[in-house]
């Protein structure tokens, strides 16, 4: 997905926030001609940043909310919440067919676009244990899990820190079951 | 019915022995989404699931109290119902997103078991866009039914880590599907005494959980 479909993604929303029903009614009530506006919401113009300050303003949203995505559409202010959540359901409930594009996915058969920083991660925290003679498992059983680590991760909307919290659940849950199966009680480390 | 505190990342802390019993049953009959959603008698829900990103996404955007799946409306009225076939209480698009286009899980169903007054809900899904799946699901409930006996009886002891005063049945008897409302099913630690109080379990008279008092098959809190 481009970023231009993403600014107008977030530009949809916002206007339907705004209890602007079509693109139309919010292009003519603020004097933009239609076929500019339209466009600018499905992606198809590039936003110049003179157009994004001027959304951004006419909609009452943070223009870097509007260009990135990151951090919050709206100031506090009257009626922020139930804004936020008209944005949410909109972003939630696009077309099936853009969401599915070039988005993060499971790794399966099929080529997925893959989070090589949360896989690193993944990796990052499975490569000792192969080293681990305690362990009883074999290489091609531990990326099979560790795969399977990461697709249970990468679906979820958590933050990062939360993702590395639950990879790291996962892997204390991998030791747990090691050490059942070698009938060896886990030897607790005092802290410092 | 409420969800657990630790409903987001119980999953996630089980993952390796939720991975060694489920991959018995996933593959199955198309099955690729397997989850164990268990309901103790205070109505606290906790799933142990192959596929901890739905319940998470679920759950963290505040969707599980509205997800009709997962509702007594329909576990305790249902042993057998389609996700298809219930209603949300609200964010009806967010959660047939999560489900539908996040996951895709095209067709998903819970089997659901009422043991010592705990609901067991097997919760199956697939990806597969077969249409015969159906079908096959049908002619094959008591198999899944002991499938997901099966697998709750492996978890249970890790589940009794989750349920405080309530120690969760062992499912020693398999019951065929019936159709309507899940039959309540005893174990033999749920026994009633002579005076009538129901007891948690079968050794212990003065119990640090709280008791109900069972008269005439009505249940009264202390």
């Amino acid at each position: 997905m481009s970023k231009s479909t993403d600014i107008g993604l977030r530009l949809k929303a916002a206007r339907k926030a705004a209890a602007y029903r079509t693109a139309c009614a919010f292009a003519k009530a603020h004097d933009i001609p239609v076929s500019t506006y339209s466009q600018h919401e499905n992606g198809k113009r590039v936003l110049n940043a003179d157009m994004l300050l001027q959304y951004s303003e006419l909609l009452s949203v943070s223009p870097g909310w509007l260009l990135s995505g990151v951090g919050e559409p709206y100031m506090d202010g009257v009626g922020v919440i139930e804004k936020k959540d008209i944005i949410e359901r909109e972003l939630y409930s696009l077309d099936s067919k853009i969401m599915a594009q070039a988005t993060l996915a499971p790794i399966e058969d099929d080529i997925a676009w893959v989070d090589m920083s949360l896989f690193n991660e993944v990796l990052l925290r499975f490569v000792p244990l192969l080293q681990d003679k305690t362990l009883c498992f074999d290489t091609s059983e531990l990326m099979s899990f560790a795969t399977e680590v990461y697709n249970g991760v990468i679906m979820t909307s958590a933050k990062q820190s939360d993702k590395l919290a639950m990879i790291d659940l996962s892997i204390t849950s991998l030791k747990r079951g090691a050490l059942k199966q070698s009938n060896i009680a886990p030897v607790e480390r005092k802290s410092a | 019915m409420v969800l657990h505190k630790d409903v987001l990342t119980v999953s996630y802390k089980h993952r390796f022995e939720i991975k060694k019993h489920f991959k018995e049953v996933v593959g199955l009959y198309g099955i690729d989404h397997v989850s164990l959603d268990l309901v103790s008698p205070d109505g606290e829900m906790l799933f142990f699931s192959g596929t901890p990103s739905h319940g998470y996404e679920i759950c963290s955007r505040g969707f599980g109290q509205y997800d009709g799946a997962i509702s007594p409306n329909y576990y305790k009225k249902f042993e057998f119902y389609w996700w298809k076939d219930v209603v949300h209480g609200r964010f009806n698009d967010e959660i047939n997103y999560i489900r539908d286009v996040k996951h895709k899980f095209r067709h998903g169903f819970m089997l659901v078991r009422h043991w010592n007054d705990f609901y067991i809900i097997y919760s199956f899904a697939t990806k597969t866009l077969n249409t015969e799946f159906p079908s096959v699901i049908v002619n094959h409930l008591n198999h899944l039914f002991g499938l997901g006996d099966y697998l709750y009886n492996e978890v249970r002891d890790t589940y009794a880590e989750y349920t405080g005063v309530y120690k969760p049945p062992k499912i020693s008897q398999f019951y065929p599907f019936e159709g309507g409302a899940p039959q309540a099913r005893y174990d033999d630690q749920y026994e009633l005494s002579k005076g009538g109080i129901l007891l948690k379990e079968k050794e212990s008279v003065v119990s640090s959980g709280p008791l109900r008092l069972v008269v005439n098959n009505n249940t009264y809190n202390a």
